[in-house]
């Protein structure tokens, strides 16, 4: 089995920014019910440097984080290695996180991002009624594709 | 014609701030602002909450150093539920919050030397921005990067084993602590394999002093002309005058050293610190009280507190701590880009302090909590990585918190900060007739000196990214650049 990373990126004392740290807390039980030790689950604030060594670590990094795209539900894209650095390097792109990873480390593994949109950013930890229906698409997206932790075709979007 | 130059936000500094740069008739630089979109909805947020969840709601503030206002807060509550104030603790308790505290200290001070100042030092200041990071460092420097990497990995991770997670840790609870070390943690961090172990850190720190220092001999003249101007300086310092991150007494000192106040309790901060206003920004201005407002602001972080403490308790740094004081003949040192230093002597010392704490036998301990009479009111400071930062809390007789008071590390140096962008455009840009990359990028390379932390804790998806503009005094655009 490969080796999986899952990775939910936000703050969950700031509503909807909460949504990857509340996915990869709701897949840490269910990777340990079915018995998955392959599949490691994360989440942090943000992205950082270091976090280019662990996905040097994995055959398969899939990041979560909540989204202010103009998107309905959720989309999933494949994400590309980048020297771009945006204007904090206190919190990394994933772009420039998997650029990091290949400079350092070699060729980096399929990386994808599961981009799942939010509405409110204020400080508190309730999320919206639709970033939560949107969260539980996620879910049972993720859940299948663990299920067979193969590279996909990307672009999807929900 | 009279200009305003704008640069919003500033790159490789936590969330989002502006500068604008006003230019006369003449073209020279009459004013220079930085302008820094503080959170205040925080303390009202917290009101009505029950005293002992602060430590962990704080932590919404700011995802960069949550560890910092955790401990704050902690030692806020501390006080309210009567355990006293930072040394009343068991020695489990204490040691156990120094422990993440300094790695809290570690892990953020690799962050800034290794990805926002390494960039400028190894690459250059005036170098294509699009290389000038820490991608472009790997490509050069692939051990350094590598090393960068791995000490934040080392110091996140020794976090995330004493907050109890890497969210919302709860290790710090009204007290003391909810967790002791185990063997099996120690000796992880300890005795680790190669490169995730105290002593390699402590290798690594020294070898980052050496390449400030190298580089420092090659470019003297830039490093101590920069944006330096004389200051009072304010941090916490230990009863015997040493450096310490997590508890003491407020130490000020004047730009020639004579103290101004001297382990002050800061249970009793209100009568030594003053909150100014200024119509243009949101962000308070502090100073002291004894000195008023126009002459008592002050310098916090790194190069305040080599300027205010004695001596630093631990042999390799305290060696590197008597090179800096020499650089002055022992009086303050004034110089901006010495920050940069002073963080990496910090860095130094931290990861010694690690090590020491990790082979004290008092962190496997069971005595975790102490408690005693009840408060209604409770300050809690802590030296965090940017600077002094300060909780304050008041209670009802429900235990729900009903004032709030916070100032942070970056609203301490607003003063500075400001200082420092005014002295590095006039320098650069008065007279010049054309505004150029580099010369916003050293404005830039002065504010990124205090490493400030503008309190942005959302990073979703879909943020801004650098934008420059440039307006006539009509406010018309005369140019913009994106990054």
């Amino acid at each position: 089995m490969p080796r999986v990373f899952v990775y939910g990126i936000g703050n969950p004392g700031r509503q909807d920014d909460g949504l990857g740290p509340l996915l990869a807390e709701r897949l840490e039980g269910w990777v340990e019910s079915e018995g998955l030790s392959d599949i490691k689950v994360d989440a942090n604030y943000q992205l950082m440097a270091e976090d280019a060594h662990t996905v040097s670590e994995h055959d398969l990094v899939i990041f979560a984080d909540a989204s202010k795209e103009d998107i309905l539900s959720y989309a999933v894209s494949r994400v590309e290695a980048s020297s771009h650095i945006g204007f904090s390097t206190h919190s990394m792109t994933a772009e420039s996180v998997v650029g990091l990873t290949s400079e350092l480390y070699g060729t980096p593994p399929p990386v994808y991002m599961i981009h799942i949109k939010g509405y409110e950013w204020e400080y508190a930890a309730e999320m919206t009624e639709q970033a939560l229906d949107n969260l539980n698409q996620v879910e049972q997206f993720l859940k299948d594709w663990l299920k067979n932790p193969v590279e996909i075709q990307t672009p999807i979007t929900v | 014609m009279s200009r305003k130059i704008t640069i919003e936000p500033v790159t490789r500094v936590e969330g989002h701030g502006k500068v604008t740069i006003h230019l006369d008739k003449a073209g020279e630089v009459s004013q220079s602002r930085l302008h820094i979109v503080e959170f205040r909805g925080f303390e009202r947020f917290v009101q009505g909450r029950p005293y002992w969840e602060v430590p962990v709601l704080v932590q919404r503030l700011c995802g960069i150093c949550p560890v910092s206002h955790h401990l704050a807060a902690a030692k806020a509550v501390d006080v309210i539920a009567g355990a006293g104030t930072g040394d009343g603790l068991t020695v489990t308790g204490e040691k156990m919050r120094r422990l993440m505290h300094y790695a809290q200290f570690f892990q953020s001070h690799v962050l800034h030397f290794f990805h926002l100042v390494s960039p400028d030092l190894l690459l250059g200041v005036d170098a294509d921005p699009a290389i000038r990071n820490i991608i472009g460092v790997a490509l050069q420097h692939k051990d350094l990067a590598v090393q960068g990497v791995m000490m934040r990995k080392f110091g996140q991770e020794l976090i995330e084993v004493t907050a109890g997670k890497k969210i919302h840790g709860t290790g710090a609870i009204p007290g003391g602590v909810n967790k002791n070390l185990s063997i099996e943690e120690r000796d992880r961090f300890l005795k680790g394999a190669d490169p995730l172990n105290a002593d390699k850190m402590i290798e690594w720190s020294v070898a980052a002093l050496d390449l400030f220092k190298d580089y420092y001999g090659k470019n003297k003249d830039m490093i101590d002309g920069f944006s330096h101007f004389p200051s009072n300086h304010l941090s916490l310092v230990r009863k015997d005058g040493a450096l310490d991150f997590y508890h003491g007494g407020i130490r000020a000192v004047d730009s020639e050293g004579n103290k101004i106040i001297d382990y002050a309790d800061y249970q009793d901060y209100t009568n030594i610190i003053g909150e100014g206003v200024k119509s243009w920004s949101y962000m308070k201005f502090p100073y002291l009280l004894s000195l008023g407002e126009e002459e008592g602001w002050y310098r916090v972080g790194p190069l305040a507190r080599l300027n205010t403490c004695d001596f630093i308790p631990s042999p390799l740094a305290q060696k590197e701590f008597e090179l800096f004081k020499a650089h002055t003949n022992g009086k303050p040192n004034n110089m901006c880009m010495h920050y940069h230093w002073a963080r990496i002597i910090e860095i130094l010392h931290s990861a010694e302090v690690i090590k020491e704490l990790l082979e004290d036998p008092d962190l496997q301990g069971t005595d975790l909590v102490a408690s005693g009479e009840r408060k209604d009111e409770g300050v809690g400071l802590v030296e965090a990585p940017r600077g002094t930062l300060f909780h304050h809390y008041n209670v009802n007789e429900d235990d729900q918190i009903t004032m709030c008071n916070l100032i942070v590390s970056t609203t301490n140096n607003n003063v500075p900060m400001n200082k420092a962008v005014n002295f590095v455009a006039k320098a650069q840009m008065s007279g010049q007739a054309e505004i150029t990359e580099p010369m916003m990028n050293m404005v830039e390379v002065a504010i990124r000196a205090y490493d400030p932390c503008l309190s942005c804790a959302t990073h979703a998806l879909g943020e801004m990214p650098l934008e420059v503009t440039m307006l006539d005094a009509d406010g018309n655009e005369i140019t913009s650049r994106k990054r």
